[in-house]
């Protein structure tokens, strides 16, 4: 909500608990473990990370941790490699929870576990694990109604798919940010608000990649082959195109050259096994 | 244990109770589970829904602090079924918070909201702060998936009004806030 003041004031109020009572396998201590980290995701404010890895290393630490407080930990050590970008850490983290897959965390409820899980792979430098997690994250939530929490994932999916640059992602992720600025606009999430506004800003600036083709043709050439694959003549192709026959020919000539085929059925069946038409 | 006829209602009864120390106290939850497996044979056998429903209700809030969502599930709807039948409210209450809370889990919202419901009316009619703060707060996290925003905070202030110190209503209060 983006109510920070009143957010730490309670915050001061869970630290003061844990202050009274002994470290060890408890919610008193499981709640700061998580509470801390998340606030840090959701607000950019990263003070008292410190306090939550203790208090989640004091919880793992006991060996009769009953699993639910000790999976709390968990994830609040998780949230805190995401936060610092430790890889290594987050290949831990990532097996140790990936037995939670297609369900909410159990504690305290807040974020889905494959949103988490996609995360992790991000951290970890696997992209396309990432999109697999968030892509099941995003239905598990569309289907529950579980709109705050399908808001976040949406940002955060859409992050990974910038990040990513493959030829389907970006428009992808222009359409993600769509949706997780209309949840979190109708819901009064300021704070996502603020991020999905700074991601499509950022995304406005940087142009977008040229896809990449096969054995260096252009875009200009590919767009050429298309519909030479289609059957067209020269002056048809510069016809569509608004470029002269004479150019149409360098082309075609330049694209003959860079596939390697002799003639234009051969194109085509280039054209057909690299999925161009 | 001693001073009663092994496999006896008695002896299931103090099976269960036992099993509840040897899980939150002693965090032997192997030890606690066989407990109430055998505590469960005992009401079974001898027909005594009371001790059924109470076990069902231990083992399923076990079931839920091992990560056993489906083994707490099964129970957790068995032993609210049996109080359709049997006047243990205690049993009742917890059986129907861990039920909803694996209901959230799994995003089953509409089996889970009458779940909530009841349990509300129930920490009521038992006048237990510690159930009224557990109801709230598993009222306030539902309405936080939903995004309802002001139910969440009015359940949350409830909660806190009612136990002030309880780490789940501020740890969540934070969230909410955040």
């Amino acid at each position: 909500m983006g109510e920070f003041a009143e957010g730490n004031l309670n915050m001061e109020r869970l630290l003061e608990v844990m202050s009274l009572t002994q470290p060890g396998p408890i919610l008193t201590y499981g709640y700061p473990a998580i509470v801390i980290p998340i606030a840090a995701w959701t607000s950019g404010v990263q003070d008292r990370l410190d306090v939550a890895e203790a208090a989640a290393e004091s919880v793992l630490a006991a060996p009769s941790a009953i699993p639910f407080v000790a999976c709390m930990a968990r994830v609040g050590l998780a949230l805190l490699a995401i936060i610092r970008g430790g890889a290594e850490a987050a290949i831990d983290h990532y097996a140790a929870l990936k037995l939670h897959r297609g369900m909410m965390l159990p504690l305290p409820m807040v974020m889905a576990a494959d949103h988490l899980l996609g995360l992790l792979s991000q951290t970890m430098g696997d992209s396309d694990q990432a999109v697999v997690h968030f892509d099941d994250a995003l239905a598990f939530c569309r289907k529950a109604g579980y709109r705050p929490e399908q808001a976040w994932t949406s940002c955060d999916y859409a992050d990974t798919l910038f990040q990513r640059d493959g030829p389907e992602d970006r428009p992808k992720a222009i359409a993600l940010l769509h949706e997780g600025l209309a949840i979190s606009t109708e819901l009064g999430m300021r704070p996502l608000m603020q991020r999905v506004t700074a991601l499509q800003e950022q995304a406005a600036s940087q142009p977008a990649k040229p896809p990449a083709y096969p054995d260096g043709l252009t875009q200009r050439e590919v767009e050429v082959l298309r519909l030479v694959a289609s059957g067209k003549s020269n002056p048809e192709i510069g016809g569509e195109l608004f470029i002269s026959p004479r150019t149409v020919t360098t082309h075609v000539s330049n694209i003959l050259n860079k596939i390697n085929a002799a003639n234009r059925a051969e194109a085509t069946g280039y054209a057909v096994r690299q999925g161009l038409v | 244990m001693k001073l009663v006829s092994p496999d006896s209602i008695e002896a299931g009864r103090l099976l269960q109770i036992q099993g509840e120390a040897t899980a939150h106290e002693e965090g032997k939850f192997d030890s606690a589970q066989e407990m109430y497996s055998q505590a469960m044979t005992i009401a079974q056998r001898e027909g005594d829904p009371v001790l059924e429903i109470r076990t069902l209700a231990s083992s399923a809030r076990l079931d839920y602090g091992r990560l056993n969502f489906q083994g707490c599930l099964e129970k957790g709807l068995r032993a609210v079924e049996l109080a359709r039948y049997v006047d243990e409210l205690q049993a009742e209450i917890s059986a129907r918070y861990s039920a909803e809370r694996v209901l959230l889990v799994n995003g089953d919202l509409e089996r889970a909201r009458p779940h909530g419901t009841a349990i509300l009316a129930l920490s009521e009619k038992l006048r237990d702060r510690s159930w009224m703060a557990s109801a709230l707060w598993l009222n306030e996290r539902k309405s936080c998936l939903e995004g309802d925003w002001s139910a969440a905070r009015a359940l949350n202030d409830l909660g806190l009004a009612t136990l002030s110190m309880d780490p789940r209503l501020l740890g969540t209060r934070v969230l909410l806030e955040y």
